[in-house]
């Protein structure tokens, strides 16, 4: 190591700067990061957006009749409700939700990519669904064992017979 | 050296007041303001920072 004190000086000035410009905006970012993930996963977070106010007027509804506003009503979901339905139950799911949340944005904010009325990017799977209810007693009553297989492969939705789930207010 | 620290520590600043929003109160908006300028603003007061760490060795015959 050099005896040089200026050079010394500057080296620790070099590692102040390290620690500045560095370490701190790292730990900031992933505090901020794992934090707003964890926020952007309520419903109050998503009621925010305007865009969703017709459907969280529908989920508050107490006379509304669709699925969602039954399962937020009867208590079904205790938190995130939205995001408990709409994140898919597989390895990649909450990374995709949390990148359709960008291309959310992005369309907001640009219009590319902007739906009017806006709707899913893909059919609703079943496995989102049967995430709670696949192993109830009601799911594996005789109506559902008939169309078993159709449910399992997603050729037939739940959303099929069971509708509507939203019915956008406002 | 001294002016790429300058605006290394402005990004820095800058990626500060955007990212400090979110961290307090998150909405679309702040959390919009923290992915899409503050990270990108941190990233780039870091990078311009080493850049001219290293500009600084090359200089001095270190590396």
């Amino acid at each position: 190591m050099s005896d040089d004190p200026q050079l010394l000086s500057s080296a620790r000035v070099k590692w102040l700067l390290l620690f500045v410009l560095g370490v701190f905006p790292a730990l900031l970012v992933m505090a901020t990061a794992t934090l707003s993930f964890q926020r952007a996963e309520t419903l109050s977070f998503c009621s925010s957006c305007h865009t969703m106010t017709p459907w969280v007027m529908d989920l508050k509804n107490s006379q509304s009749k669709a699925i969602a506003p039954m399962h937020y009503r009867n208590r079904f979901i205790l938190h995130n409700q939205c995001y408990t339905c709409h994140v898919d139950y597989d390895f990649m799911g909450p990374v995709n939700a949390k990148v359709d949340g960008v291309r959310h944005i992005v369309a907001y904010y640009t219009g590319i990519g902007m739906h009017n009325p806006i709707k899913l990017y893909k059919p609703f799977p079943n496995n989102n669904c049967l995430q709670c209810h696949g192993a109830s007693a009601q799911f594996q009553s005789q109506t559902h064992i008939a169309v078993m297989d159709q449910i399992k492969a997603n050729s037939m939705g739940c959303v099929t017979c069971h509708n509507p789930i939203h019915t956008p207010q406002g | 050296m001294k002016k790429a620290i300058e605006i290394a520590l402005g990004a820095d600043l800058l990626g500060l007041l955007a990212t400090l929003p979110c961290l307090i109160d998150t909405t679309p908006i702040t959390m919009t303001l923290f992915f899409m300028v503050g990270i990108p603003l941190f990233a780039g007061g870091f990078f311009i920072y080493v850049g001219s760490v290293i500009a600084d060795l090359r200089r001095h015959g270190v590396v």
